[in-house]
């Protein structure tokens, strides 16, 4: 449903806008940091050391357009289940992402395996704005309610905000159109941005940058720079009252 | 936009003397530097293997199914005796079929019917006019 593209261009946006961007992948599919041009064959990453060891600062990558990548590593089964275990332990994957956001001006974008995992529980406690990205079908729109109501854990504070985001939404098909149409009327104060399908997109992709450095003038450009436009200023709304850097997760 | 002129003139057009041609005429597979950062890495660490089962210029080696005879009768007499079996059946059948339309027929044809329906005349009973 494109939602390591939309984490990659929340990245990609908050160090256009002068924050210090640092994106984060803990989906095991490892695609975030060919987001940001990190070569095919660079292997590093979380999943190849114990989770709370050491600092995560000494692990990241140097991406395109200025952000700090942390990618999710090449691994195997047995890895994989490793750093699932250690994020399931209390407080080691908060304590290694508070790490990263030390500063006000840092933005930390969270890439999350799609569905409900140990990941989303772990970085839903932390976030002070978590994004479901959906496709404008019936099959995203069958979760919106479990999205609603009882997909993220109990314990998500309670100034953490949830948004969604409508991904690939082409209005010349009737059924994006009206589920388009459903969503904004059914959740008008949850959407936050629409992002139309554009050719722009993976082309960007393929080329390992961001869409607007591919596609200045693309609709999928003019869509992506919205979506981080309204993240950072429910972000700075969410600043200006507890004085905390920013987590992002896009979820889904 | 193969030759050299064609390219020439679009240069010329486009204003631009070291425009950025790709050439299009050797499948994706084969091309070393596609342009697309991805597609470039991911075909240099590509086998030889992935190459081989992507190479969709070899001819696909259709097999031909086997004709399958038909049965040759074995006795000329009993072919014979299946035949007039069969034709007897037809005959049967056909018959049947005629002497079906005659009883309707004799109760009331379709047209008379029509016309009863037609001038609101009583209709024969076999013919319903109500549901």
């Amino acid at each position: 449903m494109g939602k390591t593209t939309c984490a990659s261009h929340l990245a990609y946006g908050s160090a256009a806008a002068g924050y210090r961007a640092i994106a984060v992948d803990l989906d095991p599919q490892n695609s975030l940091r060919l987001h940001f041009g990190i070569p095919l064959g660079e292997i590093g990453g979380l999943s190849r050391g114990e989770l709370t060891a050491g600092d995560w600062r000494a692990r990241l990558l140097a991406g395109a357009g200025g952000v700090e990548v942390l990618p999710y590593g090449a691994s195997d089964a047995t890895a994989r289940r490793g750093l699932h275990r250690s994020m399931e332990s209390p407080g080691a994957l908060s304590a290694a992402l508070r790490g990263l956001a030390d500063s006000e001006d840092t933005v930390v974008v969270v890439d999350l395996p799609p569905g409900p995992s140990a990941a989303l529980d772990a970085v839903s406690a932390l976030a002070d704005l978590r994004l479901t990205v959906l496709l404008a079908d019936t099959a995203s729109l069958s979760l919106l309610p479990a999205v609603e109501k009882g997909y993220y854990p109990p314990w998500v504070p309670a100034s953490s905000q949830h948004r969604l985001v409508l991904n690939q939404v082409d209005i010349r098909r009737r059924l994006n159109r009206e589920v388009t149409e459903f969503v904004q009327a059914q959740y008008p104060d949850s959407l936050l941005a629409t992002v139309h399908r554009d050719e722009a997109v993976p082309e960007a992709a393929a080329r390992q940058m961001s869409v607007a450095e591919h596609a200045e003038s693309s609709r999928a450009a003019r869509d992506m720079s919205m979506l981080c436009r309204r993240s950072l200023a429910l972000l700075l709304n969410r600043a200006e009252t507890s004085h905390q850097s920013s987590l992002w997760g896009p979820a889904l | 936009m193969n030759s050299y002129h064609e390219i020439e003139r679009f240069q010329r057009k486009a204003g631009q003397a070291s425009f950025p041609f790709r050439d299009t005429g050797v499948p994706a597979h084969q091309r070393r530097e596609t342009g697309w950062n991805l597609i470039d890495q991911v075909a240099s660490v590509a086998g030889p293997s992935l190459k081989a089962r992507t190479h969709h210029d070899e001819a696909v080696s259709a097999r031909q199914p086997e004709p399958v005879q038909a049965p040759t009768p074995q006795d000329p007499e009993q072919v014979q005796d299946v035949a007039l079996e069969r034709f007897a059946s037809l005959l049967k059948a056909r018959q049947q079929r005629k002497s079906t339309v005659a009883d309707s027929g004799e109760s009331a044809s379709l047209k008379q019917l029509l016309r009863n329906i037609a001038v609101g005349a009583p209709a024969d009973e076999h013919w319903p006019t109500q549901c």
